[in-house]
């Protein structure tokens, strides 16, 4: 394949929710309150907005045209990905095509969440036939179980330690102090306390799974001339890649889609693992880091655990990791998961991560993970972004 | 020789899990639903995990669960309870049960000299 570049789109204006526990807030509200947040970070009206992507899980009955409506929207694009942790970025593959053609010129990629505990809307997310069926009489009505087999697995294939996964969390911990937006922005986080956690399923503890809240990440895919015309800080979206159900003979799930494009995606990119200033996987369990970190060509198969050992992922490390503190310490906002490595990796490359930047951070590698269906995740999705313009 | 039915595609021949209406080897869709058909109930335990928290009352009282991912002979990977204290690489013999939550599980026992 030789995908046509996205020469001529950018990506501007992120925006976070500061998240919550618990909230009384509808879903609806939370994505006007997105939407305004980054309609006002661009400096444009609502007006200027004609496209939308909205990923969540807790919209019902209620859709994106629903949205549009209840917004006061007139768009010529929307869209609704139900890509689970992918989402984010299969929204942005989608409208970046779409303003590169013409068909349309400002899209607000938006995903939120509430969390309702035991909720129908929570128990949706990872939720299948097949999950229902092949997975939920087992007690196990949620990812964890699943994701606990996935990094057994790991552990026993590659020599991965609890140590390894520790040191990942506790860089994302550390990560997330002083990021407004970081639901344990200010609670610390010790090896001790990693290793001695409560177990959820064995090898997982407490901090090997995120925290559930309620809120809402977004930005804006437009125009470069019209990003420029607004005086925006943005970002170039250099390649991309999107490969669902791939390596489906697996028996345990040790890679995915990213595994089958990543050649491609870093040829089109013309950058390298190695360029990338910043990287902002999907972790929703640590293992998955390792496993995308992986696929995505910045070391071998199985040799997470080495690459773990030989480098370290704060902010000021030799591969910065999820540098607002992931999901593992900013919080999953359901659908909204996926969005929060994309804003704040095009924060990072727009030098709008005032207080917590990677200085002089030009490169990001995003990836995007989701929809568990059975024993492992089906979609796969990355992006590679560059600084366009610097705040 | 005892057996173990799993969902089979009438086409191709291949068992698959769970259950699906068109076959994700072939391709076909059968007329009727996808059936099942006898197939060897042994295996080999890929992964294992004990859980120790559910959403779910009647699994309450039981925690924690040893759960694993069993790769079965006959092709597909099925979840199941483990019954005794098996570890990944153990050849297990899988039965059908009805779970406690009243859903049919499958339970994975230590395969004796008798394989």
């Amino acid at each position: 394949m030789n995908a046509a570049s996205y020469d001529g789109v950018v990506l501007a204006a992120p925006f976070s929710l500061v998240p919550e526990r618990r909230s009384q807030k509808s879903t609806q509200r939370l994505i006007a309150e997105v939407l305004t947040g980054v309609v006002r970070t661009a400096g444009l009206s609502h007006r200027d907005v004609d496209g939308l992507s909205v990923a969540s899980f807790t919209l019902a009955p209620d859709n994106v045209a629903a949205m549009c409506h209840h917004l006061g929207l007139s768009c010529r694009y929307l869209d609704q990905p139900a890509l689970g942790g992918a989402s984010a970025l299969g929204a942005v593959r989608r409208a970046a095509r779409m303003v590169a053609a013409g068909d349309v010129a400002t899209v607000a990629v938006l995903g939120a969440d509430r969390n309702d505990a035991g909720s129908f809307g929570r128990l949706v997310i990872n939720s299948s036939a097949f999950s229902r069926g092949a997975v939920w009489p087992y007690g196990a009505g949620g990812p964890n179980a699943v994701f606990a087999l996935i990094t057994a697995d790991y552990m026993a294939r590659t020599g991965a330690t609890r140590e390894d996964f520790g040191k990942l969390v506790l860089a994302q911990r550390a990560n997330a102090q002083g990021v407004p937006h970081a639901v344990f922005r200010d609670r610390a986080l010790s090896m001790a306390d990693y290793l001695g956690a409560r177990p959820i399923a064995e090898p997982l503890g407490l901090y090997d799974c995120v925290m559930p809240v309620v809120g809402g990440e977004g930005c804006l895919v437009m125009r470069e001339v019209d990003a420029m015309a607004a005086g925006l800080p943005y970002a170039h979206l250099l390649a991309t890649l999107e490969r669902h159900n791939a390596f489906a003979a697996d028996p345990v799930q040790r890679r995915a889609g990213w595994a089958v494009e990543e050649a491609e995606m870093w040829a089109r990119a013309g950058s390298s693992p190695a360029a990338m200033d910043c990287v902002e996987t999907y972790d929703d369990y640590p293992v998955m880091s390792l496993i995308q970190l992986e696929s995505l060509g910045f070391c071998e198969e199985g040799q997470g655990p080495a690459f773990v050992r030989a480098n370290t992922f704060e902010r000021g490390g030799t591969v910065p990791l999820n540098t607002s503190g992931g999901q593992l310490s900013a919080g999953q906002a359901g659908a909204a998961g996926g969005h929060l490595g994309l804003v704040e990796a095009l924060r990072q490359v727009t030098g709008e991560a005032a207080g917590w930047a990677v200085p002089e951070a030009r490169h990001a590698l995003v990836s995007g993970y989701g929809m568990a269906n059975y024993d492992r995740g089906i979609c796969a999705t990355a992006a590679v972004l560059a600084t366009g313009r610097r705040r | 020789m005892s057996t173990l039915a799993l969902p089979h595609c009438p086409s191709c021949g291949a068992f698959h899990y769970p259950r699906r209406e068109a076959c994700p080897h072939c391709f076909a869709i059968p007329e009727a639903p996808m059936g099942e058909a006898p197939a060897s109930p042994y295996g080999t335990i890929l992964s294992t995990t004990r859980l120790h928290i559910t959403r779910d009352p009647v699994f309450a009282a039981r925690l924690p669960l040893a759960i694993a991912s069993v790769g079965m002979d006959a092709g597909p990977v099925v979840i199941a309870f483990l019954a005794g204290p098996l570890r990944r690489g153990d050849a297990v013999a899988l039965s059908r049960e009805e779970g406690p939550g009243g859903a049919p599980v499958f339970e994975a026992r230590a395969l004796g000299a008798s394989r």
